[in-house]
Order: C-alpha cells, then structure tokens, then sequence
C-alpha cells in the first residue's frame, strides 16, 4: 500500500491546522481566560483534529469544523472541572497572574477591563461573541459550531453585547477601580 | 417608522442583513440620530471585544515549559500513529510563530464589513517592522486615492503607538519623505501619536522628534476609543 497520497494529504492539512493555531487559541483564551489552559485546549484540538481529518468532508468547511472541535474540548473539561473550579475562579487567576505584558498601561488597562466584563457574562454569550467578534463567524456558522439554534445565537449575542455596553460605560466613568480582587484558586 | 430592535442593529453591524434590508436601515440611520448613537455603542461593544483579544498571541510551542514536554509527547505519540511525527510537529510549531496573520485577516475583514465605505478611517499601526509602516502606508494610500478618484472626501488618520511610533518620528522613520508627500497630496490624512509612548522613551532617555504635522493624543487607545465611538471604521495594521 503506498503512503504516498495519506502522506501529501495530510501534510496539507497539517500546514492548515498549523495557520489556524493562533485563532483556535485565542478562542479558546477568550472562553477560559487562562493561558495554559487555552494553549492545552488548542493542542488537544489539533490533536483531534489529525486524528479524525477524515470527519472533515468538505475542505472548504475547514474553520467551522477546527472550531467544532474546540467547543467540544472545551466543553469536555468544563464538565470534567466542575463543580469543583468554575469560571469565575479560573478568571481572577488569570487576572492576577497577566499583568506582566508589555503592553503600555493604558492598552493593558483597556483590555482588561473589556476581558474582566466579558469574563462576567454566561458562558454561552462568551462563546457567541468569540466566535462572531473575533472570528468572523456568521450566525449561521457560530450556530452550527454551538450546535444551538440560530436564533440563540442572535438573542445572546443581543443580550451579551448589551451587558456589555452596560459593564464598559461603568468602566469608562471610573467607577470600578481595578478587577475584581484575587480570591483562593483552591 | 418603529425604531428597530437590537438584534436587528446587530445583524447590520456583523454583516447578516440582506443588501437591501441594510439599506433601508442605513437610510433610516442617516437621518436619526439616536439610532445612529445605538450603532456605534454596539460597534464599539464588538470592537472593544476585537481590539481586547487581538494581541493575544499563543505561547511558543519551542519554549521548554514542563507541561509542555508532556503535551508534545502525547502529541508526538499521535503523530507518529499516522507515521508523520516530523513533518507535522515542524509545522505547526513554525506557524505558531505568526501571531498576526489572524490580526490581518480581520483588518480586512473590517474593510469588507458594512462599514467599508465609511469616509471616517482610523488606521491603527503599533509594530515597528518594515512591511508594517509600508502597509499602513499603502492602506492610507489606497483609501484616500480611492475617494479621491471618485470625488468624495474621506478622513484617515494613521494612531501610531508602541514600535509603529517610529514610523512617525523624525530621523528615524524611513518612510518619512513618501508621509510628507502624501500629507501634500491628501488634506484628509492626518498623524497621530501616541503620548504614553512617546513619553516613555523619552523617560528612557530617547530623544523624541514627530514628522511635521504629527499631533500627539494622550494615548493610542484613547484616541482610538474616541474616534470609534465618533463612529470611525478601525483597521488595525
């Protein structure tokens, strides 16, 4: 049997899987805001990925199925973590620990208060806005990804951005000083 | 006419409406006020969310970090089960290392979204590297040559903050003779710096001189800020 055809095939896919890293991380950062956990997250979702390309039927289809396959990793270990670690704690983890970017003050300052509102919404309206803000995704897409109804795609993205607007006019006036103090990880 | 509801606002501003259904609301949009300010606070809603995870970058597969070891050994295991541990490992390690190509594609994606003919422009540029300062260059360029050809007036601003700073800085932008030429050909193109850096490398003892015509903005991100919520169109390089 020749390997060639497996080989040049999957070589392809590899270099597509290889372009799609930085999106499937940063999804995945902005759904557990925690490095490391994204960084596994994006790994184990590669990893799948190569292993079950022959679930992909159609090449063009390519993004929506990678990011199928990052909600169900994700999924997987919210099931796996809770009740023992929920979201809010994994997020004033990743609060107190990132601070040490490059970044100036006041862009650090911008996106920490952007990421500490977002951190504060459900998760289903965080996994729309992953998907339609930073990927792109129509609502179609992000509807077929979620495996939700399209039109519990629009109502939490309604609901999600309107929290938000709500969350960063707090913000912008200054009344909340800093985020959310450290609490015990444990 | 009834104001329309916030789902439908989002379906304009994220691409969703059919081309027709968007004109009828842009028409309604030019001539009410409100509903323009309902716009651009869900705009800016979606790209504060943009702008807050743009920069995330994922780590560096070659950095040695224990779990890391772990992760590339399951990950060895899996590749070598389809007899291509090499090749694959290679690869998707070295793209790791091009955070931006994800940054590009939504630039251009901004450009495509509803907005794409805005007249208002603000062209974000904070790395330092050539084929930036040259892109934003040619972003400029391509934009304000566009309306000009087509008579109508357009406003771009280039924010520069952080390495892209340099592409405004006297003595040491490269690029600082085709600026001044186009800032000759182009009323509509103005310079912005960004203050905080500005004054850090000054505070680190760099001597800071901007190309004439550069105004300075306290920072980056709040001129940013400002120009979206005076909704602007924001592409960032």
């Amino acid at each position: 049997m020749s390997l060639f055809p497996l080989f040049s095939r999957s070589a392809g896919l590899a270099k597509c899987l290889g372009d799609s890293r930085a999106g499937l991380f940063r999804l995945a950062f902005m759904w557990c805001h925690d490095r490391a956990l994204a960084d596994d997250l994006t790994q184990e979702a590669l990893t799948k990925a190569l292993l079950h390309a022959d679930g992909l039927r159609d090449a063009s289809k390519l993004r929506p199925w990678l990011f199928g396959i990052l909600v169900n990793c994700w999924r997987d270990h919210l099931r796996a973590r809770r009740p023992t670690e929920d979201i809010d704690t994994i997020e004033e983890h990743w609060l107190a620990t990132e601070h040490s970017c490059e970044h100036s003050a006041s862009q650090a300052q911008l996106a920490g208060r952007v990421r500490a509102a977002i951190a504060q919404l459900p998760v289903g309206q965080r996994e729309v806005l992953a998907l339609v803000d930073l990927e792109e995704c129509t609502y179609a897409e992000a509807a077929e990804i979620l495996a939700i109804p399209i039109g519990t795609v629009m109502s939490r993205l309604c609901r999600g951005r309107a929290t938000l607007r709500g969350l960063l006019a707090d913000a912008q006036t200054g009344t909340q000083t800093q985020g959310p103090a450290l609490r015990s990880v444990k | 006419m009834t104001a329309p509801s916030d789902e439908r606002l989002n379906m304009l501003i994220d691409g969703e409406l059919t081309a027709a259904d968007a004109e009828g609301l842009l028409e309604q949009l030019r001539t009410d006020a409100a509903l323009r300010e309902r716009v651009g606070q869900l705009r800016l809603a979606k790209e504060l969310v943009r702008h807050a995870y743009a920069g995330v970058a994922a780590p560096e597969r070659p950095a040695t970090a224990p779990a890391d070891a772990r992760r590339r050994r399951v990950a060895a295991a899996a590749f070598a089960a389809l007899g291509l541990g090499v090749v694959l490992g290679w690869t998707v390690r070295e793209k790791a290392a091009e955070p931006t190509h994800a940054a590009r594609q939504l630039a251009e994606q901004a450009l495509r979204a509803p907005h794409a003919e805005s007249s208002r422009v603000v062209l974000h540029v904070s790395s330092g590297a050539p084929g930036d300062a040259l892109a934003v260059l040619e972003r400029a360029e391509g934009i304000l040559e566009s309306a000009h050809s087509a008579g109508r007036t357009v406003a771009v601003e280039i924010v520069a903050n952080s390495g892209g700073l340099d592409l405004l800085r006297e003595g040491v932008s490269a690029q600082a003779g085709r600026i001044a030429g186009l800032r000759a050909a182009y009323p509509g193109l103005s310079l912005v710096a960004c203050g905080q850096t500005a004054q850090r490398l000054r505070e680190s003892g760099t001597e800071v001189h901007l190309l004439p015509g550069t105004i300075t903005a306290s920072s980056a991100l709040d001129q940013i800020v400002l120009r979206m919520q005076q909704g602007w169109a924001y592409v960032r390089i």
